[in-house]
């Protein structure tokens, strides 16, 4: 039997191959849809084993080649990358369901999945790379293939805005490429650990470059995670992908990039710097302008896939809050919310996508009395909206409580407000659409729920959003663990 | 159009090029060179090819499918030489202990390098050629690979 051992690399082994193999399977859409899934099954299934050996075992360091560093290259699996992977690996094979059994909105779906795969497996390798540049590498190929999934639309939209995705990102990955070059300059390594043993000696006498690294690295990771006010592209770039590349986009690839920038900040520079540096109050200033900016253009949206991307430009924020406020319980807050996210608004985005796809109704003005005539496919949207406003019992709740509690520990009551203050925008445009979808004077449209394959995923992430929303002890151990990473 | 004196060119500097690009790519880890420079020096003589002959005959046109398997075929030729680390009980792409890497400096040396520089020849050669299609049919789609 196969060693699961070597689950960091497999993992990412395994989405490539699968990507490249499928296009040769040509017009065989059976044989192409089960080695899709298989392949994102197979993942998850190694991403869980992986997650328990960490949990049981401690770090894993996957020298690639069997050297050792710092001349090979090596994939640093700690807690934060098992629990990102695991995250990644969970969401994405539910999406990946979606796009083979969700409406079809691409020519050729066998291009399609090279491309999803493509990206899993970039952001797989990318939370666990243990080295500055196979990181960036893989920053790469996954921003590429972002746009593609964008663009594979072929709406006049749709490539207009994976074009302004693609300029904004490449000035992004110029950023942090700028930064990786300072940092090789002052320290003479790209592996993360061996940065952050030279850097205690070096980082004083060299702080300009330091400091220029550091705000390159911010700004680049930023406009990549769409950080208020570098989320200007997100919003065109995540409404008019198709519905299962919106899903992914939003849920995953966002978060991918704080992932891979906090990583850097706590393994490679040292939470030392990060204190030392004003970056948690950039954090806290700029996540405060996400929570409030991003719920005001939400509300005066009337596309409902737009109006779900205006509202992960506030949750990103939460997130960056989150790791901002740095207590331990803001930072497990902010961890927690990486897994809530990714599952509530993927749940929206899917919902949203077949409800237009069954009406072909986009406006949220016309949504008037659809409830009644799709229940379970608005059941499904309402839980997720309910998660987003963070009513108890649902996911959402959760992350939310904790990053309250934790800028309570930081004695920073003001941003515990600011919480209060945005969940409250959220409701407000959140609860109109259901209330009207469900009291409001019947459509004229006709409307049915589409068949059980394609609710499937929907319904699933539903659960997802009551079973970590009731159950949230599950993760504890792995986002404790986390935490424990930043404030030791 | 036929025009022979860019056929009777290319019939010499078409096999020069290849050979060339073939030496760069078996003399990688001797020498300067290696996968991504032999594989776009053999995919630039691909091009070559397509543009002399590309307006006389339908039969002398390069597939998609030419393209596709060179891409693909290089990527499994790579991941393949990575897991016989794996299968050997090593890592993943080991090369010492698991590939034969006979005596430095000749051609048969350091193991799996040379397999490696040519799944990666393999792929950057179609990757050109695949560019050089999409960009001369301008994104249209006559057989469906895309």
């Amino acid at each position: 039997m196969l060693n699961l051992g070597h689950a960091p690399v497999l993992i990412v082994v395994v989405l490539l191959l699968a990507a490249f193999i499928i296009p040769l399977l040509g017009k065989r859409q059976g044989v192409v849809n089960a080695v899709f899934l298989g392949a994102g099954a197979a993942a998850f299934i190694m991403s869980l084993s992986m997650t328990m050996r960490v949990l049981a075992e401690g770090t894993l360091h996957y020298p690639v080649g069997g050297w050792a560093a710092p001349y090979g290259i090596v994939v640093l699996v700690d807690v934060f990358a098992a629990y990102s992977s695991l995250v990644l690996a969970m969401v994405a094979l539910i999406i990946s369901w979606f796009a083979v059994y969700g409406p079809r909105e691409v020519r050729h779906n066998g291009v399609y999945f090279t491309l999803i795969l493509l990206l899993t497996a970039a952001m797989q390798g990318m939370v666990m790379a243990g080295d500055l540049f196979n990181l960036f590498v893989f920053i790469e190929i996954s921003s590429l293939a972002a746009i593609a999934i964008i663009a594979i639309k072929g709406t006049k939209e749709s490539v207009e805005a994976s074009f302004r995705y693609l300029v904004l990102s490449a000035l992004g990955s110029g950023g942090v490429l700028f930064s990786i070059a300072l940092i090789f300059m002052i320290t003479g390594h790209l592996n993360m650990e061996y940065i952050r043993t030279t850097l205690i000696v070096t980082a004083e006498q060299y702080p300009l470059n330091l400091l220029t690294s550091i705000g390159l690295m911010v700004v680049g990771f930023g406009v990549k995670a769409a950080l208020f006010p570098m989320h200007v592209w997100l919003p065109d770039a995540h409404s008019n992908a198709p519905t299962a590349s919106s899903a992914l986009l939003s849920g995953l690839v966002v978060k991918v990039y704080i992932i891979a920038l906090m990583r850097i900040a706590y393994l490679a520079l040292g939470l030392e710097i990060f204190a030392l540096l004003p970056i948690r109050h950039l954090f806290l200033a700029l996540s405060t302008g996400a929570l409030m900016v991003g719920s005001v253009f939400a509300m005066v949206q009337d596309n409902a896939k737009r109006l779900l991307a205006f509202s992960t430009v506030t949750q990103v924020g939460y997130i960056f809050l989150g790791f901002g406020l740095f207590s331990p319980r803001a930072i497990e807050g902010g961890v927690l919310h990486i897994l809530n996210h990714a599952v509530m608004k993927s749940l929206l985005f899917l919902a949203a996508g077949v409800i237009i796809h069954q009406t072909g109704i986009k406006k949220l003005s016309q949504f008037n009395g659809l409830g009644r005539k799709m229940p379970l496919t608005f059941a499904a949207f309402t839980v997720g909206a309910m998660s987003m406003v963070g009513i108890p019992g649902t996911a959402g709740f959760i992350s939310k409580l904790y990053i309250a509690l934790g800028a309570l520990d930081a004695d920073m009551l003001v941003f515990a407000v600011l919480i209060l203050v945005s969940s409250l925008l959220n409701a407000a445009y959140y609860f109109p659409i259901i209330i009207s979808a469900f009291f409001g004077k019947d459509s004229e449209k006709e409307a049915v729920e589409p068949r059980l394959a394609m609710l499937a995923p929907i319904l699933v992430l539903a659960l997802m959003v009551f079973f970590f929303g009731l159950f949230p002890s599950l993760m504890v151990p792995l986002v404790q663990q986390t935490a424990l990473l930043f404030v030791r | 159009m036929n025009d022979m004196i860019l056929e009777m060119l290319s019939r010499i500097l078409i096999p020069a090029t290849q050979l060339f690009g073939a030496y760069i790519l078996f003399h990688g880890h001797l020498s300067p060179g290696g996968g991504f420079s032999g594989g776009t020096i053999i995919g630039a003589s691909f091009i070559l090819y397509s543009l002399v002959y590309r307006f006389t005959a339908q039969k002398h046109r390069l597939k998609h499918e030419t393209s596709l398997w060179l891409e693909v075929g290089g990527v499994l030729v790579y991941v393949m030489a990575g897991l016989v680390g794996i299968v050997f009980g090593r890592h993943f792409l080991t090369n010492q202990g698991v590939f034969p890497t006979g005596e430095p400096g000749r051609l048969w040396s350091s193991g799996m390098i040379l397999l490696v520089t040519l799944g990666i020849g393999a792929k950057v050669a179609g990757t050109v050629l695949k560019l050089f299609q999409e960009l001369l049919e301008g994104g249209a789609e006559p057989d469906g690979h895309h």
